[in-house]
């Protein structure tokens, strides 16, 4: 199978381990991804904050080149960048005024047709066969804001209580803890510009995991795996705590289960590394 | 939301207490308006120089720079980024939103 890809800026850039655990994931169960030929930013919360027409632009231009190689699907692994090319896409499909300004903007016809998926949604699809058992993780499934919301654009999995990671965990023997903060915000994109938020939110995300008895933290998202993971120094200094948390994303453990070592996965690039678990 | 604060924006009214925000956000644009991608080295340099000049605090300067050793020693820094073949095209659309 294959399946167009558009990585973003943070795959593509700190967070590269993300995507070298999303591709040799992918590789080992037979999805050949093919990357968007010269994909530009998706513009992010900065674009949406500031600037309305380059929010949708943007994203736009994207669709359009997905559109152009044909492609009927996109998988964007970063929840913002799929969120902002969801959002795009949805707009120009439901306005024919706005369709053709932005496609002359943009300088491609765009007519938002392209199917945004996350890294989710393609390991619903996959036949995960597990051949190592991951018997000492218990981990706490975090899905942060933008995987599940704003629900009328991503139209994934329930906004508020969703279930899609424990559940493909779970059809891989890894168990899973209910727990309070799985659609919590971890401070997002504001790692740089407003520690001390993202600071406080980590500690309490980290804080319930572990008070819900989990030994790691599961991410779908490379902000979110910013602030938990490479932040959780900082968190242990703020608050006088030793959380010793990993942080894996959801393709490290099935990589894990389809038997790919840590460092295949790019795990051993993370922060807060426990070896037991690999 | 984002309607006021894109008004804000057009407007140059910042709360006190976002404007480092609104700093970051400015100098990740200009990145992705130079690049077609974020230059991560690019906007840390941005929104440090931007904010002192904003808000003088030398400690904040220079918090995040503790992290560069940590994140060269495990491939994450990327000392050869890469910009878009068509950087003319971004900096087109930047202008026709009126970026």
């Amino acid at each position: 199978m294959t399946i167009a890809y558009y990585p973003g800026c943070a795959l593509h850039g700190s967070s590269n381990d993300y995507e070298q655990s999303v591709r040799a994931c992918l590789k080992v169960l037979g999805v050949e991804l093919k990357e968007l030929d010269d994909w530009i930013c998706c513009g992010a919360t900065a674009a949406h904050s500031i600037n309305a027409k380059l929010a949708i632009a943007l994203p736009a231009r994207n669709l359009a080149i997905a559109e152009r190689s044909g492609s009927q699907e996109l998988l964007a692994p970063c929840p913002m960048c799929s969120m902002e090319l969801m959002k795009a896409a949805q707009q120009i499909r439901s306005d024919d005024r706005l369709q053709a300004e932005i496609s002359s903007i943009v300088e491609l016809e765009v007519t938002g047709s392209t199917r945004i998926l996350n890294l989710i949604q393609v390991f619903e699809r996959l036949d995960l066969k597990p051949s190592k058992p991951l018997s000492g993780i218990i981990a706490a499934c975090y899905y942060g804001c933008l995987l599940t919301r704003p629900a009328e654009i991503v139209r994934f999995d329930d906004p508020e209580a969703p279930m899609s990671m424990e559940t493909i965990l779970g059809r891989l023997g890894v168990k899973t803890v209910d727990w309070n903060y799985r659609t919590e915000c971890c401070g997002g994109g504001k790692t740089m510009c407003d520690e001390e938020t993202v600071l406080e939110l980590s500690h309490k995300i980290l804080s319930n995991a572990r008070a819900h008895g989990a030994n790691c933290l599961v991410v779908a998202c490379p902000m979110c795996h910013v602030n938990l993971d490479m932040k959780q120094g900082a968190v242990n200094h703020r608050f006088q705590v030793r959380h010793d948390m990993p942080v894996y994303y959801l393709s490290d453990l099935i990589g894990l289960a389809l038997g790919l070592t840590p460092q295949e996965l790019g795990i051993d690039r993370h922060f807060v590394v426990r070896p037991e678990h690999g | 939301m984002d309607a006021l604060r894109q008004i804000a924006a057009e407007r140059n009214i910042h709360a006190g207490a976002e404007a480092r925000t609104y700093i970051f956000y400015q100098a990740f644009l200009t990145s992705v308006r130079r690049h077609g991608r974020l230059n991560e080295l690019e906007l840390t340099g941005l929104f440090k120089a931007r904010s002192a000049l904003a808000d003088v605090d030398i400690p904040f300067m220079f918090k995040d720079a503790a992290l560069a050793p940590a994140l060269y020693q495990r491939k994450k820094l990327h000392l050869g980024f890469k910009s878009v073949r068509d950087r003319d095209v971004v900096r087109r659309i930047f202008a026709k939103c009126g970026a």
